[in-house]
């Protein structure tokens, strides 16, 4: 068959109807000169009405076809623009068009045969009984028509969508355009066989009918046996003339539809087939579009889903595969790791639970420790309060001594002024004495000058001024004393003044010392109580320490457990990269084409 | 030549120095102290500070000494030798011996005169 293109694909699509209606034309005019008794003269009147009634129904069936195909047209003339919809509309135009031949060819054959034998008995000298026959053959082989143009229309539909989807429509927009809904593949058949039976039944019958009323009218006439005979071989001959052309041509026709049929049928069968047998060899995606009708066309759109989802399946497939043999290979070094590592870890383990048995040791002797120091925090309570009064005891000692230092004080400075009022009075004596060994010298010196007269005088002035000299002595001796007194008492006053600044620095001091104790205890108190609680804490450690220490002996023998464990899984991961190596290399068998 | 005899004589005593006075010589002793009224001092002579002590005087001249006592007895004037008897000025009259010490014998007024006269810037 010759490859369909784009430019005037709608003239190529509707030829077969044309073909089919001239063949039926052609065979219903040879079967009527068998069968038909045509009066004398009206040959040529039957032949032009046939003719024009033909011609009248070739044109109209075609223009009502060219009708159906008008989005066709124009893709074919470039008169629209190639987008997915009208390529899409133009899809389903042409998928369309073999159903609408058939009852286009049918329709026409029956209103062109009872037109021809109307149009025919309107002609002189034709008996409508003639006519009447040409009606009958001409809506006999009128199904018989409409299937042959069928299934002639039906591989060039098929070959229009091959051409209108690579226009530019993928295989999911060809099965939106054409959505597998119709399921009539049976009702169809029924059709196929009852006009691929009832047509030749139908003609054969006629056929015979028609005979036997030929012969029997001859014979009726007829005189002799010789005639009789003659009639009977004459009718024999022309019967089976009439039976082997008209019976050939029926068989003809009906033999092409049936191989017409049985490929419309068979071929998308076979596409799907060797379709089904490319993804046995693994090529997947290489999706085309089968056309075909019906069941078969949903088989095809099923086929193609499946290979759509197989596609999927296959590529998600081989990524799974690749990414589980990746993981099984890390799971297999992870695992061999994993097993390192376990073995490390029951190691550390082991050390850890020794290490936590020593803690535990450890938790028992400061426990023991900490009830020793709680015992040490309550004494230092005890001395800090014994301090604290001590200290207080010193403070108001101290008071009592800056007052009696005070008074001490104020004594020596009222005994120095008391001395400095001696001191005045010894100088006043001195001066007095002074004057006095003064006056006893002038007068001792005075006697002298007087001579023997002045002589008692002078001794008398001698002892006046030895007297004098005597007192001067003692107020100087005085005077010493009093000096000593006043350094003393100086000394006196600055030693109960340093005494009293001691006093008061030692009472701040005392003062400080017993807030400084009271603070201690505050604080010593505080450490009792943080000692209590350390106490009570470390015992509660020591307790918890007591079940770290079985806790992680437990979790020793589990770790040595699971590093067992791990052994085994290490084999089962090698086992399961094996399988993992041999799903990859099996979904590698498959190859998705995008 | 027969020795002079000196009756009633002042010892007096300047620091560890010793000199001695007539009695007879002296008009009226008195106290001094120091920043009182300028007068000679005895001190000078030995280049000594002066002191508070006693003042003697005379008619028309006073000197002090530190300390001084009256010794009534007569005693023999010793004479004062040729090399001596101009260093100070002509006052040296002699030497007296009391209690077998050897004692000076100044006139007071040429002592001091000459204390006031030689040793006038001390006393300024």
């Amino acid at each position: 068959m010759k490859v369909a293109k784009l430019p005037g694909l709608h003239r190529w699509l509707t030829v077969p109807s044309t073909v089919s209606g001239i063949l039926g034309a052609l065979l219903a005019i040879a079967y009527a000169f068998f069968t038909v008794q045509i009066p004398e003269g009206t040959l040529v009147q039957l032949l032009l009405c046939i003719a024009v009634w033909v011609a009248l129904a070739n044109v109209l069936g075609d223009r009502q076809e060219q009708g159906s195909l008008r989005t066709v047209r124009a893709l074919a003339t470039s008169s629209v623009e190639r987008s997915v919809p009208v390529l899409q509309a133009a899809v389903r135009e042409a998928a369309a068009l073999p159903d609408l031949s058939f009852q286009v060819n049918l329709g026409y054959w029956c209103a062109g045969a009872g037109l021809i034998g109307l149009s025919y008995w309107l002609v002189p000298g034709v008996p409508w009984t003639i006519a009447l026959r040409f009606a009958v053959i001409g809506v006999g082989l009128g199904p018989l028509v409409a299937m042959l143009a069928y299934l002639l229309e039906i591989e060039r539909a098929r070959a229009a969508v091959v051409v209108l989807a690579k226009e530019g429509l993928s295989v999911a927009q060809v099965l939106q355009a054409l959505p597998p809904t119709r399921m009539s593949l049976r009702a169809r058949m029924v059709v196929y066989g009852a006009i691929a039976i009832g047509t030749p039944l139908f003609l054969v019958f006629d056929m015979a009918v028609q005979r036997a009323e030929r012969t029997f009218a001859a014979l009726a006439v007829a005189t002799s046996q010789a005639q009789r005979s003659s009639v009977l071989a004459a009718d024999l001959r022309q019967a089976l003339i009439g039976f082997a052309v008209v019976g050939g041509a029926v068989a003809v026709v009906v033999v092409t539809c049936s191989l017409l049929s049985g490929r419309a049928l068979g071929e998308p069968m076979r596409e799907l087939a060797a379709q089904a047998q490319r993804l046995t060899l693994g090529k997947i995606g290489q999706k085309t579009v089968v056309p075909a009708e019906d069941e078969v066309w949903a088989a095809g759109a099923g086929f193609l889903a499946l290979e759509g989802q197989l596609a999927v399946v296959v590529t998600q497939l081989q990524a799974a595969g690749g990414q589980v043999k990746l993981a099984t290979s890390e799971l297999v070094a992870s695992s061999a790791r994993h097993e390192h590592g376990a073995q490390e870890q029951t190691l550390a383990l082991a050390q850890t639970s020794a290490t936590t048995e020593e803690l535990a040791r450890s938790a028992k002797q400061i426990a023991a420790n900490a009830n020793q120091v709680s015992a040490l925090a309550l004494q230092t309570v005890e001395a800090s309060q014994e301090g604290q009064h001590s200290s207080e005891a010193f403070y108001r000692s101290i008071l009592a001594v800056r007052g009696g230092n005070q008074a001490i004080a104020d004594s020596v400075v009222k005994l120095n002024k008391r001395v400095q009022q001696v001191g005045r009075v010894v100088e006043f004596i001195d001066g007095i004495a002074d004057k006095a060994d003064l006056l006893a010298l002038n007068a001792e010196l005075e006697g002298h000058k007087a001579g023997e007269v002045g002589q008692g005088f002078s001794l008398v002035a001698a002892e006046m001024r030895r007297l004098a000299e005597s007192v001067m002595e003692s107020t100087r001796e005085i005077g010493r004393l009093i000096e000593d007194i006043r350094d003393a008492t100086n000394a006196a006053v600055m030693a109960t003044e340093a005494g009293v600044k001691a006093s008061d620095q030692g009472s701040a001091l005392a003062q400080a010392v017993s807030e400084g104790l009271g603070n201690i205890l505050k604080l010593s108190r505080t450490t009792s109580e943080a000692v209590r609680a350390i106490s009570l804490a470390t015992h509660q450690q020591q307790v918890g320490t007591d079940q770290l220490a079985q806790a992680m002996g437990d979790i020793l023998a589990s770790t040595r457990a699971g590093s067992a464990a791990q052994a085994e899984m290490q084999g089962a991961n090698a086992s399961l990269k094996g399988l993992a190596d041999e799903l990859e290399r099996a979904v590698g068998q498959f190859e998705v084409v995008s | 030549m027969s020795a002079v005899t000196v009756t009633g004589v002042l010892l007096c005593r300047v620091g560890a120095e010793q000199l001695a006075f007539d009695a007879n010589q002296v008009g009226h002793i008195g106290a001094w102290e120091p920043g009182g009224q300028p007068t000679a001092h005895a001190r000078s002579l030995f280049l000594m500070p002066s002191a508070a002590g006693k003042q003697l005087t005379s008619e028309a001249e006073s000197l002090v000494v530190d300390s001084l006592e009256v010794h009534a007895e007569p005693l023999p004037r010793l004479p004062v030798p040729l090399a001596l008897a101009s260093v100070t000025g002509g006052a040296l009259l002699g030497f007296v011996q009391v209690a077998g010490v050897l004692w000076p014998l100044y006139g007071l007024a040429a002592l001091a005169r000459h204390v006031r006269q030689h040793l006038e810037v001390e006393l300024s």
